[in-house]
This record gives C-alpha cells, structure tokens and sequence, in this order.
C-alpha cells in the first residue's frame, strides 16, 4: 500500500503515525514476538509499569512492561546488564513517535545472569561482613515461642507444625503468614519478620519456603531483606527450597537447615530425651545426697565414739528431764483423782457439779476410777 | 504479648538445676543447705516434667491488622 498517493495528498503527523501502527500492530509476525537481548536503562515507576531497552551488539528496542506482568514476574532480573528473553507485541507509541515492545513475560537467558547477579550481591554483602560467623547468634536451647514465617497453606507449615510436635509439643508457634515468591515475596517477608520482632517476641524465627525453581526461590536473594535478617535481634534459621539450594538468605541467617522439617529439629529440642535427662539428673542428685546422708551418719557415729562420755551425759540430762515433763502431765491426769477415790458426775454425759443440776428421778451416773455406777436421784 | 513474669521458663528452670548439680558436687555446702538444695532442685524437675509433657503444640497466627 503506497503511502503517498500524489504529491499533493498532504498527510499529517498523527495520519502517519497511525498507518504506521496499523502496520505494525496488525503484521501477525511482530505480535506475540520472543526476543533476547539484555537489559539496559530500566525504571520501574510509581504506578508500577517498567520501562527499560532491550539491546544487543547493534539494535536497541524500548520495552514497557505494565504492573501486572512487572508483578507476575521475577523482579531480580528487572536489572541493568541482565540478559533476558522477553515476550510480547511490537506496539506504536503515537505521542513519542516510537515503537516498542509491551512485554508480557520476561525470563532469565538461562540461568546464566541470574547466578551473576546472586554472586555479586553475594560479594557484596560478604565483604561488607554480612555473612560473619561472629554475628551468628546462637540458637535458644529450650524455646518458649517459635516464629515461623512461611505461607500459611501447603506443605511447609505442616511440615514444621508436625515436626515440633512430635519434638517438642510444649512450645508456641507464632505464625507470621507471608507470600514466599514473586515480586512482592521479600518484601512481605521482610514486613513480617518486622511484625514478629515487634509483636510477638519469640525466641527464634524461622523463615522457610518448600523447593521450586531458582526463579521461584529469588525473592530470598533480596538485598534489603539480606540487611533486615541481618539487624533482627532475634536468631533466625533459613530453610528455603532443597538441600542442594543456597540463597543469600541462607548466608545472612544465623543457622541454615537444609529444608523446614530441619529448621524445626534444630530450633527445638526432643522433649523425650529432656525428659529422660531430668529423671537421670533427679536420680544423680538423689544418690548425692544419700551419699551425704550416710556420710553424715558415720561423722555423727565416729564423733559420739570419740566424745562417748559427752553424749552419755546429755542422754542422762535428756531423760531426766522428760521423766520432769512426764510428772508434770500426769498432774493434770484427772484420773489421778479418781484412783484416790475422787468420783464425777455426770448427767445425760455432761458433768453435774452443782446439785440444783439435777432432780428427782433423774439418771445419773458416776465415774470412778475402774468403772461406772448408774443411779437415780431420790 | 508479653511473657508473664511469674511464668515458668523451662531454660531458667534446667539453668538452675544444673547449678544446683554443679554445687552439690563442689561439697562446699552443708548438709543441711544441700538437703535444702536438693529440694529445689527437685521441685524444679517435677515442673520441668509437667511442662515437656504438654499434649498439644499452641499456635497462633498473626494477623497483619493487630498492632
């Protein structure tokens, strides 16, 4: 289709430009276009959108990537210098007079890139002391309340849930919900490990999240969640993906466990075993001290050996003076009174002791010293 | 949450009874005090053992409103 029909057919700058788009956005060949090519010049702005430029060795290709691509997409590889394979349309863009790529999905050029830009931050946080042994903090032995930030559906919870109850079922768990992948993970993360310090006070946290692609697993690779592990008062223990996967979270934590069911067996102690400790310990200090008891029985034996006279002495002081309590009692035994021929009455059980008390025809009954006489009153 | 102060800290309660082990092996005490230590050391077993066989691990979950 020619664009310029004669000379004297005038076109303005926005007819132009939308030909131009309708050729463009209508060639079934630059719609739903792959491209590879590295990223260069990216922004991510306020409202969400990225825009940055695809280039290689002798093009460059503006691209825009709107919030809800930019969101479903790994954010760490949003970054100057990484190389990238991006899919999408050829658009027009009428106001700039440009054409760009809108970008749907965007993924490393192999794992290449990202494995660069996990050493480099690596590298960084190491020789800024990030990964120091001496501020490891070490694990409580026996702690009160766990905290646990992971997803709060699938299997990892469970997994941690189960694990500390079979070990050690007198803890609390503080669960701090957060999303463990995507865009948005490490700062969820990072908002929730905040949460825990602030409000929850647990003994140690553990941040763990199930095995997935090294994609899926980025999030953890994050600086600013890297430095809020790193300043958290309370220890924490990473356990994120398999055994085989190490993210930068990893190094910044205090203690790393290969997957969360590890996490939980080291944050918590085996209770069975505690308890078998204390019933040893019970049983250790019991024998001490029937140790003592007998060895203080043989120092009391050797010393009344050797001060036999003394302890006859206060053994002859001793008796007397309980044959003086005993006669002092016996004072007041009432029937010392009654085996000197002394009696008492009584009446319907009580002691009569006044003669008005009784009447005619009334039943008494007298105690004496071997026995009882029942009367009536004349 | 704040922990209650007259809550039972099991890592205190394991801290005290191994001390108590550490002096009565020392012999540096009387018998009497050693009677006395052992005595408290024992109730501290004895709640130690009540809190390990707890049945039920407590969880709570916490929301992203609560301040």
């Amino acid at each position: 289709m020619p664009v310029f029909n004669s000379p004297n057919d005038l076109l303005t700058v926005s007819d132009l430009t939308y030909r131009i788009r309708e050729v463009l956005e209508y060639e079934p060949e630059l719609q739903d276009v792959t491209v590879q090519g590295e990223i260069s010049n990216c922004t991510v702005h306020g409202s969400g959108h990225a825009y940055f430029t695809l280039k290689d060795e002798e093009a460059q290709l503006s691209c825009v990537m709107f919030r809800r691509y930019v969101e479903g997409s790994n954010r760490g590889i949003l970054k100057h210098g990484i190389r990238v394979v991006a899919q999408g349309s050829v658009s027009v863009y009428p106001q700039r007079g440009s054409y760009q790529l809108m970008v749907t999905s965007l993924k490393a050029d192999g794992q290449g890139d990202l494995h660069r830009e996990f050493l480099r931050l690596k590298e960084k946080l190491l020789n800024e002391g990030l990964f120091d042994p001496s501020h490891k903090k070490p694990l409580p032995s026996y702690p009160t309340t766990i905290g646990v930030i992971t997803s709060p559906t699938g299997a990892v919870i469970q997994d941690i849930l189960r694990t500390l109850q079979r070990r050690y079922p007198c803890a609390q768990v503080l669960l701090a919900p957060a999303l463990v992948q995507g865009e948005t993970g490490a700062l969820s993360v990072k908002n929730s490990l905040a949460r825990l310090v602030a409000q929850g006070h647990p003994d140690l946290i553990i941040i763990a999240r199930g095995g997935g692609s090294a994609e899926d697993l980025w999030c953890f690779n994050d600086e600013d969640l890297a430095r809020a592990v790193f300043a958290c008062p309370i220890p924490v223990v990473s356990a994120i993906g398999h055994e085989t996967d190490f993210t930068i979270l990893d190094f910044v934590a205090d203690v790393r466990a290969a997957t969360p069911t590890a996490a939980a067996e080291l944050a918590a102690p085996d209770h069975q075993e505690l308890l078998a400790a204390l019933s040893g310990t019970r049983q250790q200090l019991f024998t001490h001290l029937q140790y003592r008891l007998n060895h203080q029985l043989q120092l009391l034996d050797d010393l009344s050996d050797r001060v036999g006279w003394q302890k006859k002495l206060l053994i002859e002081r001793q008796k007397n003076q309980l044959a003086l309590l005993e006669a002092t009692l016996r004072q007041h035994d009432p029937r010392l009174f009654l085996e000197k021929g002394f009696t008492l009455t009584l009446k319907n059980g009580k002691v009569v002791k006044s003669v008005t008390q009784t009447q005619t025809g009334d039943t008494i009954e007298t105690v004496l010293a071997d026995g009882r006489i029942e009367s009536v009153v004349k | 949450m704040t922990r209650k102060k007259d809550a039972f800290v099991l890592e205190e309660a394991i801290e005290r009874i191994k001390e108590i082990g550490q002096r009565l092996q020392d012999g540096q005490v009387s018998f009497d005090q050693s009677l006395q230590l052992f005595e408290e050391a024992d109730g501290l077993i004895k709640r130690s053992q009540e809190y390990l066989q707890a049945a039920e691990l407590r969880l709570q979950v916490l929301g992203e409103k609560e301040e």
